[in-house]
């Protein structure tokens, strides 16, 4: 039988983590405690193409809560940026559409909102940042006007004036060194950094519970991509929003992330705390994940650990557990049938959907 | 640059690029005359050895795949010099120039876009076969075709499909067979991994090593990822705006970097279980604009160490430790 040696353990000892560790065992204390914000219950998705249904979401849970930030992680096609345009409202319909679940913030069912209706929620409650700032930023429109737009849209009895003041207040928030300029400038007289820091304080501006970041930095620098997340996680405490952060980089995720989601071909697979993630992860795919990535830590010349096979098409899914074929420890029953998320042991917020686990085969 | 010889071992040398400058005019005006320079590559030296894995690390603008091209000459160098196994490169011409071409290949950052869609698989890896004429009959061909893609864990029932019909992974092993086919002496590998998943990622950099180990193949690897920098390579140059920063083995370099911009940059790294990314020292600014470098050391408008003569003067490149280069005032003696 395959045992846990399988997958390589993930490098740093016990020790190591305490002392560097982002999240002390008070941090851990505090998680699930905050206002839920978002709570997403069952949320299905289907692409209705001409080759038939693809099913792109299934059955996606998930809570976000007030000045935490939830990351989604995984692979291209898994179905992280679907998650995004769902909750945003902006799916490409057709072909997706919602066929399943809730959305609920505060009283209201986002999944069940017409187009109007959402365009409400979108931008006061709702902000979004985007992966290339450049191709969403309006190329012969001033930064400041652009800021300006989304105020007064969502509140028609504001003077010009007075938000042109609140869109010059967000770009000083952001930390642009000479605010009026950024003001009076056009996207392309700006760097990457810059035109990121733009679409931050246009989210912001009105305020919203939550923070939408589809791969805030991967465009961007190393140098600048810390700056822009430092600032993501600045306004996270200073104003308390909610953040969802997509991104594929373990390593940003570990960084940032209060919660982490861990999703494979529209499944939710694993859900914990950012640590028990990084710590303690359960899913042979999280646990393959993190061991795929070369750790600058690390002492070894080894070659890496890789995941075998590869993602299945959508439209070619494998019945059970999707990652059985992939599996280490995948037996007949995972073929046959598929888990849900249940919570580990001892732990009611580390939840996980692997027979491994939840029938506790041992080793 | 012979103490860097000498500390690895005696290994042939295969490339020594040396004073390698590369500036592209811009131009303007009625009469498109040239109004100014972007200086992409300002005096940069190296030499690759046999079986190394030589690191170019920096971020976007810094020269790194400038220089990878100017090797290649698939751009021209202002100046400077290129060496290929002892050979000047950069003044042939015609056939001397595509025949020791062959020894030098390149695998590119985006698989989507560096195969040509209407050549099958097969004929894409033969491309370059074709071209030198190296083998008399179809059946000698097809037979090193097959013979590659086995090497880089293609299957062999691959050979007839077209490119549009593969995952990012495998087209990028597409793109190493392609690389490799004619047994190269040098590949330069331009961001090789950066498009891909990391667990396809993984697989790729696995076959980089293994064909390394196989064909003893020396690798310059253009990277802005360090930590897949430092798993791969045995020596590391840092550049920023065009110029060399630092130049050490990978153990030098990660273990005790001396450059106040490496050492920026090993802090800003993203990593797993390390501190939250708001308790991190974050270097200030953005990268001045290549077109009107800063005077003096070009770093210096971000250094948290600058003084006024690093303003002032450009720091020339020393050899701090035996193989270990760095250009700044700091360590001037």
């Amino acid at each position: 039988m395959a045992d846990t040696n399988f997958i390589p353990a993930t490098g740093a000892s016990e020790d190591a983590v305490n002392t560097f560790d982002a999240y002390g065992a008070g941090a851990v204390e505090r998680m699930g405690k905050a206002e839920k914000v978002l709570d997403v219950q069952d949320l299905s998705v289907t692409l209705f193409t001409e080759d038939g249904a693809l099913p792109a979401l299934q059955g996606v849970s998930f809570v976000m809560r007030k000045g935490e930030t939830l990351a989604v992680v995984g692979e291209s096609g898994c179905g992280k940026s679907m998650t995004a345009l769902a909750l945003m409202g902006q799916l490409p319909t057709p072909p997706a559409r919602i066929v399943g679940g809730h959305i609920n913030f505060g009283s209201t069912d986002l999944a069940a909102l017409t187009r109007d209706q959402m365009r409400e929620h979108r931008g006061s409650s709702l902000g979004m940042i985007f992966q290339e700032p450049m191709t969403s930023l309006n190329p012969v429109m001033k930064a400041g006007r652009q800021i300006r737009e989304g105020i007064l849209v969502h509140n028609p009895q504001m003077s010009k004036a007075d938000a042109d003041a609140r869109a010059l207040e967000m770009i000083k928030l952001v930390g642009i060194p000479a605010p009026q300029k950024v003001f009076n400038s056009y996207p392309h007289e700006l760097s990457g950094g810059m035109r990121q820091r733009v679409m931050i304080a246009m989210a912001l501006a009105c305020e919203p519970k939550i923070l939408i970041c589809d791969e805030p930095t991967t465009a961007l620098d190393v140098t600048i991509q810390a700056q822009i997340l430092q600032l993501i996680d600045r306004m996270r405490e200073e104003l308390g929003t909610a953040v969802l952060l997509i991104t594929h980089d373990m390593g940003v995720v570990s960084e940032m992330a209060d919660w982490v989601l861990v999703m494979y071909t529209g499944h939710v697979i694993e859900y914990a705390t950012a640590y028990n993630i990084f710590h303690h992860p359960q899913h042979p795919y999280t646990q393959g994940l993190i061991a795929s990535i070369p750790d600058v830590n690390a002492v070894t010349e080894d070659d890496l650990y890789a995941i075998p096979g590869n993602v299945p098409m959508l439209s070619d899914l494998p019945s059970g557990c999707p990652f059985h074929p992939r599996c280490p420890f995948a037996r007949q029953e995972c073929a046959e049938r598929k888990p849900s998320m249940a919570s580990v042991p001892g732990d009611e917020y580390h939840q996980v959907a692997c027979w491994k686990i939840i029938e506790n085969w041992g080793e | 640059m012979s103490s860097v010889a000498e500390t690895t071992n005696g290994a042939r040398v295969v490339l020594e690029v040396s004073g390698l400058v590369k500036r592209f005019p811009i131009k303007g005006g009625l009469v498109r005359h040239e109004i100014g320079q972007v200086h992409a590559v300002e005096d940069v030296s190296f030499v690759v050895h046999e079986g190394e894995t030589f690191s170019i690390v920096g971020e976007s603008g810094c020269g790194k795949s400038t220089t990878g091209k100017c090797v290649l000459r698939l751009i021209e160098p202002t100046a400077g010099s290129v060496k290929l196994d002892g050979k000047e490169f950069t003044q042939l011409t015609g056939e001397d120039l595509t025949r020791e071409r062959r020894k030098m290949t390149l695998i590119f950052q985006d698989p989507y876009s560096s195969l040509n869609p209407r050549m099958t698989v097969g004929d894409i890896i033969a491309e370059p076969i074709d071209i030198a004429g190296i083998y008399a009959t179809r059946e000698e061909r097809d037979a090193r075709v097959e013979q590659i893609m086995e090497e880089v864990g293609l299957d062999l029932a691959f050979k007839n499909r077209y490119p549009h019909e593969f995952s990012g992974g495998q087209r990028q092993r597409i793109g190493i067979a392609r690389a490799i086919v004619m047994q190269p002496e040098l590949v330069i590998c331009d961001e090789p991994v950066s498009a891909l998943d990391v667990s396809v990622q993984a697989k790729v950099i696995n076959l980089l090593k293994q064909l390394q180990r196989e064909m003893g193949l020396a690798y310059v690897f253009i990277s802005h990822d360090l930590s897949v920098v430092k798993h791969i390579s045995d020596t590391v140059m840092v550049m920023y705006l065009g110029h060399e920063m630092e130049l050490a083995s990978k153990e030098e370099l990660f273990g005790n970097p001396l450059h106040p911009y490496t050492k920026a940059l090993l802090d800003v790294i993203p990593r797993i279980r390390s501190e939250r990314v708001q308790d991190k020292r974050i270097l200030e600014g953005d990268v001045p604009s290549p077109t009107n470098p800063p005077a003096g050391c070009c770093f210096h408008t971000r250094c948290p160490f600058a003084t006024d003569r690093c303003k002032s003067e450009v720091p020339a490149k020393h050899e701090v430790t035996p193989g270990h280069f760095c250009s700044c005032h700091l360590y001037d003696e």
